[in-house]
């Protein structure tokens, strides 16, 4: 049976469908067979930063409406065998989907699967709902502004009402340099405030914004958001967090990279 | 300057999660109420207005749950209703 984590964070582009994708190249890339499910249906963008748009020929509303099975409509990803999408509709056909197609979906993916990442839209209306009851996982994502950090705490309210076994935060878009002046927040501090375990501190990057918008591959982005990334897949397969003593290990690659470029 | 800067934004955020607080559903408290008072009417005599409850928020964002119940009789365990 699948592992099945909604990537969530209820503001909007705080970069839940890069990490998903991203994510689950790593996890793939680690022998595990992975799909990316993208529930945001009629606003989808799963497709765009994984780079499969031009290979679509079935998408998650042709599967509900019996036009082909799930296993027809997944695409495979051209440089992760084991990565595959199922990608969201092309038009606004939302009124078509329910719940329980997609947890029927979910279930018959699961069986065939290690991971199920599912891209949960922004926003907690029924777009959000639909996809937190696939899950029994939840990786909050949030950047360290106090919008998004926020709508990251009523989402983890929100989820606390569902039967979620591991719910946890990644705090995407840190400013090493900014955090080790004081000037941004310290995703310790934030994860402290929130009372909630951190997965993965993903540094802000030029290269992630450029690979999400050709291809999503990590082949090109810079070491550090490789190993960031790295070690997000490595404690969510792992069921671990960061601690204390990655704190101090967080901080102190930090100096290490300072003195570096000096 | 900057450390200012960096605790400065702990405080908002905090200050911002525990006002967020405050807007929780005011039904919640009468939720509790009437399960304590069915869990508890087991145990001694009471009618509803025997249960206060109060919901609050402390300084570091946490709940405080009060609750005060005035009885003048227990029932006596292990003996048939």
């Amino acid at each position: 049976m699948a592992r099945r984590i909604v990537i969530t964070s209820g503001k909007g582009g705080v970069g839940k469908t890069t990490l998903c994708a991203s994510l689950g190249q790593m996890l793939a890339k680690n022998g595990n067979k992975v799909v990316l499910l993208d529930v945001d249906i009629g606003l989808n963008n799963l497709d765009v930063v994984t780079g499969i748009d031009n290979r679509i020929i079935f998408d998650i509303v042709d599967v509900i409406e019996g036009k082909c099975r799930p296993k027809q409509a997944l695409v495979q990803d051209i440089n992760t065998p084991t990565l595959f999408i199922l990608p969201s509709a092309h038009t606004y056909n939302v009124g078509k989907v329910n719940t329980k197609d997609i947890i029927s979906i979910v279930n018959y993916l699961s069986q065939n699967f290690d991971y199920i990442l599912i891209d949960c839209p922004a926003g907690i209306d029924l777009g959000f709902q639909r996809a937190v009851f696939c899950a029994n996982e939840a990786l909050i994502v949030t950047t360290p502004h106090i919008s998004a950090i926020r709508d990251a705490n009523k989402v983890a309210s929100i989820l606390s009402n569902f039967q979620m076994t591991n719910i946890s935060l990644v705090i995407n878009r840190v400013r090493q340099d900014f955090v080790q002046s004081n000037e941004m927040l310290n995703p310790f501090d934030i994860a402290e405030t929130l009372k909630l375990p951190i997965s993965g501190i993903i540094p802000e990057s030029d290269d992630i914004s450029i690979s999400s918008s050709i291809n999503g591959s990590l082949e090109n982005v810079h070491d550090e958001s490789q190993m960031a990334f790295l070690k997000l897949a490595s404690n969510v397969h792992n069921g671990k967090f960061l601690n204390n003593d990655n704190k101090q290990g967080f901080f102190q690659k930090i100096k290490n990279n300072l003195i570096k470029r000096k | 300057m900057t450390i200012v800067s960096n605790s400065v934004g702990l405080e908002k955020l905090k200050k911002v999660l525990i006002n967020d607080k405050h807007f929780n559903p005011s039904r919640l408290n009468e939720i509790l109420k009437s399960d304590l008072f069915n869990l508890l009417k087991d145990y001694m005599e009471i009618n509803n207005n025997d249960i206060i409850t109060k919901l609050e928020i402390d300084e570091n964002g946490d709940y405080i749950f009060r609750c005060k119940v005035r009885t003048n009789r227990l029932k006596m365990l292990g003996i048939m209703p």
